[in-house]
Parts: structure tokens; sequence; C-alpha cells
């Protein structure tokens, strides 16, 4: 096949598929080349036999999309549960950095005394809250 | 509603605009996912993660392209994925092809040697080269919207058609 051929039928296989416009000189062409006239009869057939898969006949299974929708929510979940992990994970290891720290620095003993206070008092502190909650519904 | 007012209702949160967007668009993503794996139960697998990736980006999805493009180059991602991680599909399934046509049985065999014949011809082609030639030969796409589509060049996209024709040509 020459160049000449080999050029005009990617021409053809752009016009077959309407990527260019069959112009005068295309038209021309094909009516006095016979290698050429014979390729894009090979294109047209072609094409017409590989037609045959119309989606139009498909049927809509609407249990695919369904259980799309349902795959979607738990991977949504699932994500969710991945970021809350990791913000906690984040926000821990800044707390424990901050504790570490202030113990590396030498307030080891203040915080044990702290925890201990804290540990004793607010538990204690309870009935006092259960009653300032009461006297305030009753005022009601 | 037209499917822009959809799609912007998809957006924000509406799951009946989604749904009935994807009902729109879901001939066109199974029957390309057809044509491209020629298994129908692969086929409905693909179409589910297709649907699934479309309900959890459809917030990124801007509206530059149709609807159905955006899932189509979706679906051809999907595959993609799903090839280099089989590396080989089972070869079964072209005769397990079902494309319903419920108008009379001679009707049906005649349209089911139809599929099992183009289907065969379709399986001979490299799968890059495949999506290529049936984005062009049966959704009509331009040269420019398939390199999109599968994210390669215009001139990619022409000699892999190019090909596709030759190799068809040689098999027909």
């Amino acid at each position: 096949m020459s160049f000449k051929h080999e050029k005009m039928q990617k021409v053809l296989l752009d016009v077959c598929y309407g990527e260019m416009p069959m112009t005068e000189e295309i038209s021309k062409h094909l009516d006095y080349c016979s290698e050429c006239k014979a390729y894009w009869n090979e294109l047209m057939l072609l094409r017409e036999s590989m037609s045959g898969f119309n989606d139009n006949e498909i049927e809509i299974d609407s249990s695919i999309i369904n259980s799309a929708f349902l795959k979607s929510s738990i991977e949504i979940k699932r994500r969710k549960n991945l970021k809350d992990l990791i913000i906690f994970s984040v926000i821990s290891v800044l707390l424990l950095g901050m504790l570490g720290l202030l113990i590396y620095v030498g307030y080891g003993r203040s915080i044990i005394v702290a925890q201990i206070i804290l540990m004793f008092f607010v538990p204690l502190s309870v009935p006092f809250m259960i009653r300032q909650r009461i006297m305030k519904e009753e005022s009601l | 509603m037209n499917e822009k007012a959809l799609l912007e209702k998809a957006r924000t949160g509406d799951r009946k605009a989604l749904e009935l967007l994807l009902y729109d668009n879901y001939k066109i993503v199974y029957g390309y996912l057809l044509k491209l794996t020629v298994n129908e139960e692969l086929t409905k697998d693909l179409t589910q993660d297709v649907m699934m990736k479309a309900i959890l980006n459809i917030k990124k999805f801007k509206g530059n392209s149709k609807f159905s493009t955006w899932l189509i180059s979706i679906a051809s991602n999907l595959y993609k994925d799903y090839v280099r991680k089989s590396k080989k599909i089972s070869s079964t399934a072209i005769e397990e092809l079902s494309i319903k046509d419920s108008q009379n049985i001679e009707n049906d065999v005649v349209n089911k040697d139809t599929v099992n014949r183009v289907g065969k011809l379709l399986r001979e082609l490299p799968y890059e080269k495949r999506m290529v030639f049936i984005l062009k030969n049966y959704y009509d796409y331009s040269y420019e919207e398939i390199g999109e589509i599968l994210k390669c060049p215009i001139g990619t996209v022409r000699s892999r058609l190019h090909y596709c024709i030759e190799k068809l040509r040689k098999l027909i």
C-alpha cells in the first residue's frame, strides 16, 4: 500500500466515525481509487457487522442500584469511623505527649497529687451537684 | 427535571435525585461494561461498583461533562483495575450472555447469535484498545472525549482505533 493510500485510509477512518466531513476531494478520490473505495466499503461493512449490542434492550436491575446505595452507606460509616479513630488517636497522642513533657520537666509529683485530689473530690461533689439540680428544678 | 437540576439536587444530598440519575444512565453503564467484559456476572459486579463510586463521589463531580460520560470514565478505570488485578479474565460466559429481547424466540436467537459473534470479535482486541473502539463505535464519543475519559492523548486514541479496525478487518 502506497503512502498516499495509507494516509487517505486514515482520513477515511475519521470520516467514517464522524471526526471529519466527507469533502468533495475525498469523494472524488473514492470515485477513481479502487483500493480506497474497497477500504471504505469494508469500513461500512465492519460498522454494520459490529452492530447488535443494543443498550435499549437491557433491563434495569433496580437491585444493583439499591445495593450500591446500601454498600455506599456502609462505606460512608466506615470512613466516618476511621476519621473518628484518627482524630481520637491524634488528640490522645497530643495529651499524652503534653503529660509526658510536664513529667519530664519535673511536674510529675504535682500531676500525681492533682490526680489524687481529683479522684477524691470529684465523687464527693456529686451529691452536692445533685442537690443543686433538685433545688433548681423545685424553684421552677 | 433535566440532568443539571438533578445533579445540583444530588450534590446537596438528595437521594431521590441521585437515584433518578443512576436509573437514567444504568443502561449506558451496563451496556458499556457488557461490551467490555463480555461477561454478564462481571458486568453486574462492575456496574454496582460504578454506581457505588458515583454515590460516594457525587460531590466531587463538577459537571464539566455529561453525567453518563463521568460514569463511563469511572467504569473504564474500574475495569482497568480489575484487569490489572486479575490479569486474566475467565473465558466463560460468552454463552451466558443474555440481552433480553422478548419479541419472539426466533428474534431472540438471532439477537443472541449476533451478540455472541460480536462479543467474540471484541474479545480479540486488547482491553485498552477495545475501550476506544467501543466508545467510538457504539457511543459516538469524539476522539477528544475518549482521550479525556481514558486519560490519553488524541493521537493514541486514533492509533488505537486504527489498530482495532485493522484487526477486525482481518477477523471479519
